[in-house]
């Protein structure tokens, strides 16, 4: 397992600490926590980390503190359009919401592929981060087309297993990220349903 | 739609069938696939509904990750910068202090008086220390001109640098350097093979009973080498009037001097991975046989690991070996490979496959 994963885990709620200094929504707090995973999660993908609960309680607090700065910047913003248009201000909303929910898919497939064993996460993140081709990166690993194609396969079908061990609906990882307006829920719901 | 035809299928097929569809799903991604590789995954497809099924669905996984692009974005992010380089900055420090400590206990020693320890303390400003790893020890030395050296298993080095030069002495073992540029200083290994000088560097150099590896990992190294003569001090700094200018050495080669340049070599990145690879204290295997293995770890304990048959000493072997911990490395052995371990004595012990 990943050092950044193993220090979230065991760090979930100084984390949650430090962004709800600068953030008093619980909801906020939840995103923010995840983003903190994720952006020393991706640190962790190109370099070993030394101290990874430092590094997180840092990023923690980095991304709370341009989260407060950005929210500002957005809240006067939208005022503005509001009283342009109402159709402008549902729009919005609704990919801010759609955009909640990416994360959230991201930050638990992150979680997948951190908890792989080290020479497979290596290949998946070269090839579906990083976009190399199986050749490319048989090239720079010195191993054959063949290994890299079994390694990326294997990685593929233990995070999936991972998502399944852990109850995720698959279908939330293949389809547009879940809608969140109360109609597109309903929507939703029928369609899940009859299928 | 399911039928009891599907669900009467034994687990492992299942499982059969997912990794034989995993992998064909990355074999169609490949730029110039075969007519016959097509062909061959029809007929594979062909055989079940459950092979069918299985690859439909496992494709829609695959093709549905798009989103894990997003990570690369996130590594961008302005907020993770600093604190990744204070992680860097911490790992450094960490080994300082270590150091230091280290620098005033050898201090205390030179004022008790052992002759076998010569500082060099008088030259102004100067820094000398001598550094000794033991079997199984590794250990990283901060220098006050912010270069770094990585002290191997069993090796010694000596350190004097002056207001004109920076001088190493590697007198046994293997050790990496990552220089600080400083033109006016330059940076030189000296051992009695020869010469290595850094023009703002990383490198490793491995001692030998005969031989001078040296391997460069990032910019240049001039080479010097020593022509054969009785073994000298080589703690005593000698001036290299006797030494032939060689050659230049750049990042991703590796050269072999004994008593002259013997080869340059390119090294290929995975491989020059694997060279350095004990910096991090620990050394990996991706397939290398139990014999070479063990004629690695070999340098870093004080055990006489035998391997009993050849067949044993050809199988492959992928394992993680952390330096000083060879009873993990024996349990892991076992685990992975069945292989048992006989206490032949306390120094000596016997790797063999039961029947």
């Amino acid at each position: 397992m990943s050092k950044i994963l193993k220090a979230f885990q065991n760090q979930q709620q100084a984390i949650r600490r430090i962004v709800g200094k600068y953030r008093s929504n619980p909801a906020d707090v939840e995103d923010l926590a995840q983003d903190v995973f994720l952006a020393g999660f991706a640190a962790e993908l190109r370099g070993d980390i030394h101290e990874p609960e430092r590094l997180l309680f840092r990023i923690a607090k980095n991304l709370a503190i341009n989260e407060v700065v950005r929210k500002v910047n957005t809240t006067s913003q939208s005022i503005e359009d509001s009283s342009i248009s109402s159709v402008y201000k549902d729009k919005s909303l609704i990919l801010a919401d759609d955009a909640l929910d990416a994360r959230q898919r991201l930050f638990i497939f992150s979680q997948a592929l951190a908890s792989l064993p080290p020479e497979l996460r290596r290949v998946f993140v070269m090839r579906r981060v990083e976009g190399l081709k199986f050749k490319q990166i048989a090239t720079r690993l010195n191993v054959s087309v063949s290994l890299v194609e079994k390694r990326v396969a294997a990685a593929m079908l233990q995070c999936r297993a991972y998502l399944i061990e852990n109850e995720y609906d698959l279908a939330d990882f293949w389809a547009d990220p879940k809608p969140k307006t109360q109609s597109e829920i309903e929507a939703f719901k029928n369609r899940v349903i009859k299928d | 739609m399911k039928t009891d035809s599907l669900n009467i299928i034994p687990l492992p097929d299942n499982k059969r069938i997912e990794s034989e569809a995993a992998e064909w799903i990355m074999r169609l991604q490949e730029d110039n696939i075969t007519e016959a590789r097509i062909a061959d995954f029809k007929q594979w497809r062909s055989q079940s509904n459950r092979h069918k099924k299985t690859f439909e669905e496992l494709s829609r996984f695959w093709g549905g990750l798009d989103f894990v692009e997003q990570l690369a974005d996130y590594g961008q992010n302005d907020a993770a910068i600093e604190p990744v380089q204070q992680d860097r900055a911490a790992r450094r420090m960490k080994y300082f202090k270590r150091v230091a400590v280290g620098a005033l206990a050898a201090t205390i020693l030179v004022m008790v008086g052992i002759p076998s320890y010569k500082f060099a303390t008088r030259i102004e400003p100067g820094f000398a220390a001598t550094y000794q790893t033991a079997i199984g020890e590794q250990e990283t030395i901060n220098l006050p001109d912010g270069s770094q050296i990585i002290l191997n298993t069993n090796s010694v080095v000596s350190v004097a640098f002056s207001k004109e030069n920076r001088k190493i002495f590697l007198s046994k073992g293997e050790a990496f350097f990552e220089v600080e540029s400083d033109k006016s200083k330059p940076f030189s290994v000296n051992t009695d093979k020869g010469i290595v000088t850094a023009i703002g560097t990383a490198f490793s150099v491995r001692l030998t009973d005969n031989k001078l590896d040296v391997l460069v990992t990032e910019g240049r190294v001039t080479l010097k080498s020593t022509p054969l003569k009785p073994t000298s001090d080589i703690l005593i700094p000698n001036k290299p009037k006797d030494v032939l200018p060689v050659l230049e050495v750049s990042a991703g080669q590796a050269a072999v001097l004994g008593g002259g340049v013997e080869s340059v070599s390119i090294v290929l990145p995975p491989a020059l991975e694997k060279q350095v690879d004990w910096q991090d204290g620990e050394l990996s295997f991706k397939g290398e046989t139990l014999g070479e293995v063990i004629n690695d770890i070999s340098r870093y304990t004080d055990l006489t690991i035998e391997i009993a048959g050849e067949d044993l000493r050809a199988q492959r072997i992928v394992a993680y070996y952390k330096v000083g911990d060879v009873e993990r490395l024996f349990e892991a052995l076992n685990v992975m490979a069945n292989i048992e371990v006989e206490r032949v004595s306390n120094t000596h012990v016997k790797l063999y496959r039961p029947n």
